[in-house]
C-alpha cells in the first residue's frame, strides 16, 4: 500500500497534482474558463522543473487535439483538459484520436454550451463526446478527479482507446476538500514508465513503419469501424482490471456504477458527477421518513454500464434520472435515454421518469431531488399524470 | 439545510466583497479544519468575478464525510467581512437564518447598531474592526486574515495554531504574499484577540 497524506485541494488543483506525479510527457493547453486556472497550476510545475512534460501552447481545442494525437501516435503520454465549447470545438478530432486508435487523456471540467453564454457546469458538454467511442468517467468530486486521472492512463493505454475524465467545472474544480493524495512513487509506479514500446505502433519506431490516418474507401471501412466497435466492448473489463489494480494501491475499490442504499429501494434516482453527493442526502432525508428509496451514480458512462445498471435496477419499481443536460428531442436527456435503454436487459420494467437538472450551474439542494422523488412516486402510483416524459426539475415559469 | 445524516456538521456562510480574500479565507477556514484531520468544504459562489461585487462563500466542517455539494442556505455562523454589505444586501445575508444564528462582523459600528441594522435583536453577534487591523498591520482593506481569528475565537471551529499553519503554508507558496506573512499572522491574533461578544 501506498504513503498517503490527506490534504486540502481544489478539484483543479487536484488535477494538476495527479498530472504532475503522472508526469506526462506531452500536455497541449489552450485556456478556457474554468479549465484555465488547472492549467495554470500545471504551468508552475513545468516551469519550476518539477515534471518533464513538454507543454504546447497551441492556437485552439482543434489544434490541441490534433497536437494530443500527433504526440500519442508517437509514443508518448499526451494530455489535453478543456471544457464547454472548447470540448465542442475539438470534437472533430476526438472522432479522429479514437479512430486511430492512440491513447489521450481529456479533462472534461463540465461547463454548459453557450447561447446564452454560462461558464458555468453542466454536462452538455460532454454529451457531445457519447458517440466519439471515447472512453468516459466521471467524478463525483476531487478525490476522485485525482483517483479517476491516475487510472485514466492506465485503462488508456490497455484499450488503445482515448479517455475522458470529467469533473464538474466550479462545483468541482475551484471549491476546496481533503483530498488523499498518494505518494509519487506508488503513481508512477502504477502508471508505468512512458516507453513509446508500451503502445502497439508507436510512430517513433523507425524500424518498423506504420501508417496513421490513412484513407479507407467503401470496401474497407466498415471493417475499421467493426474492429473500433468489437474492442470498444473488451473496454468494460479493462477498467475492471485496472479499478481492480488501482484498489491494491489505494484500498479505494471502485465499480462502474456506486449503488447507494438501493439494496431494498423501491424508488430509485441516477445521477451522474458532483450532485450524487446531495442526492445520497435526500435519499437519507426521505429514508428518515421510511420511505425506500435509493440511488445509482454513474461512474464509467462510456461505454456504458448496461448489465450492472440492469442488475440494480432488476427490483426497483420507479427511476428517475437526473439529467444535468437536454438533449432537446422530444424523448428526454441523453442519460434518461441511456437508461431506458439498458432496462431492455432486465425483465423488470420499472415506471421510468427524466428531470433535467442543474442547467449552467444552476444550485441542485436536497429538497430538489426530494421533490423529484414525491413526482416519480406519484407518477408510478397513477395518482398524478404526465405528457412527456422528461420535466425540467427548477425552473421559475 | 441541514444533513439528515450530520447533525454535527457546522455550515458557515461569508459574505464579502471582491478583493478582500473572503474566498480564500473560507478556504483557509476549510483548510485549516482538514489539518486538524476534520472533512472540510469551501464552495465560493460563482458569480462574475470583479472586484468590489458581494461575495457569498459556503465553509462546511465535520467529523463526517460531507456529501452535499449545495450551497449552505441554512448557516449556523454568517461571517460579514464588509460592513456595507449589511445596507445593501440584509435580505441575503439574512436569508436562512434564524435566532440561534450566530454573526461575526467586521465593522467599527457599536453592537447595538449592527443589531438594528441587521435586525438581529438577539442573536449571537461577536464585532471586529478587522479593516482597521488590516490597514494597521500592512496598509490594505483586506480584512481575511484578521476575521479568521475572530471566527477562530467566536466559535472554536478551528484553533489559532491550524490557521498559523495554514495561513504560513499559503503565504510561503506564494512569491507575491511572502513578504506579507508576519503581518498577516499579526493580524489573524489581533483578530483573535480584539473581537468581542456583543451584550
Amino acid at each position: 500500500m501506498a504513503q498517503t497524506k490527506v490534504i486540502a485541494l481544489t478539484g483543479n488543483q487536484a488535477a494538476a497534482e495527479a498530472m504532475r506525479q503522472i508526469n506526462f510527457d506531452i500536455a497541449a493547453v489552450y485556456p478556457i474558463s474554468p479549465q484555465t486556472e488547472l492549467m495554470g497550476f500545471f504551468a508552475e510545475y513545468v516551469a519550476n522543473g518539477e515534471v518533464d512534460t513538454e507543454m504546447i501552447a497551441v492556437d485552439g481545442e482543434h489544434s490541441a487535439m490534433a497536437t494530443c494525437i500527433g504526440a500519442a501516435a508517437a509514443g508518448a503520454r499526451t494530455i489535453t483538459a478543456s471544457a464547454g465549447p472548447g470540448i465542442a470545438y475539438m470534437v472533430e478530432n476526438l472522432y479522429v484520436a479514437s479512430g486511430m486508435r492512440v491513447p489521450i487523456v481529456l479533462l472534461d471540467v463540465n461547463r454548459a454550451l453557450s447561447a446564452p453564454l454560462s461558464i458555468h457546469c453542466d454536462h452538455a458538454d460532454s454529451m457531445l463526446t457519447r458517440d466519439t467511442s471515447w472512453i468516459s468517467i466521471f467524478s463525483e468530486n476531487a478525490q476522485e478527479a485525482y483517483h479517476n486521472i491516475i487510472m485514466a492512463v492506465k485503462i488508456s493505454e490497455k484499450a488503445m482507446f482515448p479517455i475522458i475524465v470529467n469533473y464538474d467545472g466550479y462545483i468541482v474544480s475551484h471549491s476546496i476538500e481533503d483530498v488523499e493524495i498518494l505518494d509519487d512513487e506508488t503513481v508512477r509506479n502504477f502508471v508505468g514508465p512512458s516507453d513509446i514500446h508500451r503502445i502497439p505502433y508507436p510512430l517513433l519506431d523507425t524500424d518498423k513503419p506504420v501508417t496513421y490516418g490513412a484513407t479507407a474507401q467503401p470496401d474497407y471501412y466498415t471493417e475499421c469501424k467493426y474492429q473500433q466497435h468489437v474492442d470498444f466492448l473488451k473496454v468494460y473489463d479493462i477498467v475492471r482490471e485496472v479499478f481492480d489494480e488501482f484498489a491494491e494501491i489505494s484500498g479505494k475499490r471502485y465499480d462502474f456504477i456506486e449503488e447507494y442504499k438501493t439494496e431494498d429501494a423501491e424508488y430509485i434516482g441516477i445521477s451522474m458527477g458532483s450532485s450524487f453527493g446531495t442526492l445520497k442526502d435526500a435519499v437519507d432525508r426521505l429514508r428518515e421518513q421510511g420511505r425506500k428509496v435509493g440511488a445509482i451514480k454513474i461512474r464509467l458512462y462510456r461505454p456504458f454500464p448496461v448489465k450492472e445498471i440492469a442488475q440494480a435496477l432488476s427490483k426497483a419499481k420507479g427511476v428517475v434520472v437526473l439529467d444535468r443536460a437536454d438533449s432537446f428531442d422530444g424523448i428526454g436527456g441523453p442519460l434518461f435515454k441511456d437508461i431506458a435503454t439498458a432496462l431492455l436487459a432486465t425483465e423488470n420494467n420499472p415506471y421510468l421518469h427524466n428531470f433535467i437538472y442543474g442547467l449552467g450551474g444552476r444550485e441542485i439542494h436536497e429538497e430538489e431531488f426530494m421533490r423529484a422523488f414525491d413526482r416519480l412516486e406519484r407518477l408510478e402510483k397513477g395518482i398524478e399524470t404526465r405528457e412527456n416524459f422528461v420535466e425540467y426539475l427548477q425552473v421559475r415559469e | 439545510m441541514t444533513t439528515a445524516t450530520d447533525k454535527g456538521m457546522k455550515e458557515i456562510r461569508w459574505h464579502g466583497r471582491g478583493g478582500q480574500g473572503t474566498v480564500t479565507a473560507a478556504k483557509m477556514l476549510a483548510s485549516a479544519a482538514i489539518i486538524r484531520g476534520k472533512h472540510g468544504q469551501a464552495m465560493p459562489e460563482f458569480g462574475l468575478e470583479r472586484s468590489g461585487t458581494p461575495v457569498k462563500v459556503s465553509t462546511r466542517i465535520s467529523d463526517h464525510i460531507i456529501n452535499t455539494r449545495a450551497p449552505v442556505d441554512n448557516p449556523e455562523i454568517v461571517i460579514i467581512t464588509d460592513p456595507s454589505l449589511m445596507f445593501t444586501i440584509k435580505d441575503i445575508i439574512k436569508a436562512g437564518t434564524d435566532e440561534n444564528t450566530v454573526f461575526i462582523v467586521n465593522t467599527n459600528f457599536p453592537p447595538d447598531k449592527v443589531r438594528k441594522i441587521l435586525d438581529i435583536p438577539n442573536n449571537e453577534l461577536w464585532i471586529v474592526d478587522a479593516s482597521k487591523i488590516a490597514l494597521e498591520e500592512f496598509g490594505r482593506n483586506i480584512p481575511n486574515t484578521a476575521m479568521l481569528g475572530a471566527v477562530a475565537k467566536a466559535t472554536g471551529i478551528v484553533d489559532l495554531d491550524a490557521l498559523k499553519q495554514e495561513i504560513t503554508e499559503a503565504f510561503e507558496a506564494s512569491s507575491k504574499l511572502r513578504a506579507l506573512l508576519p503581518q498577516n499572522l499579526k493580524a489573524l491574533e489581533r483578530g483573535y484577540e480584539e473581537v468581542y461578544k456583543a451584550e
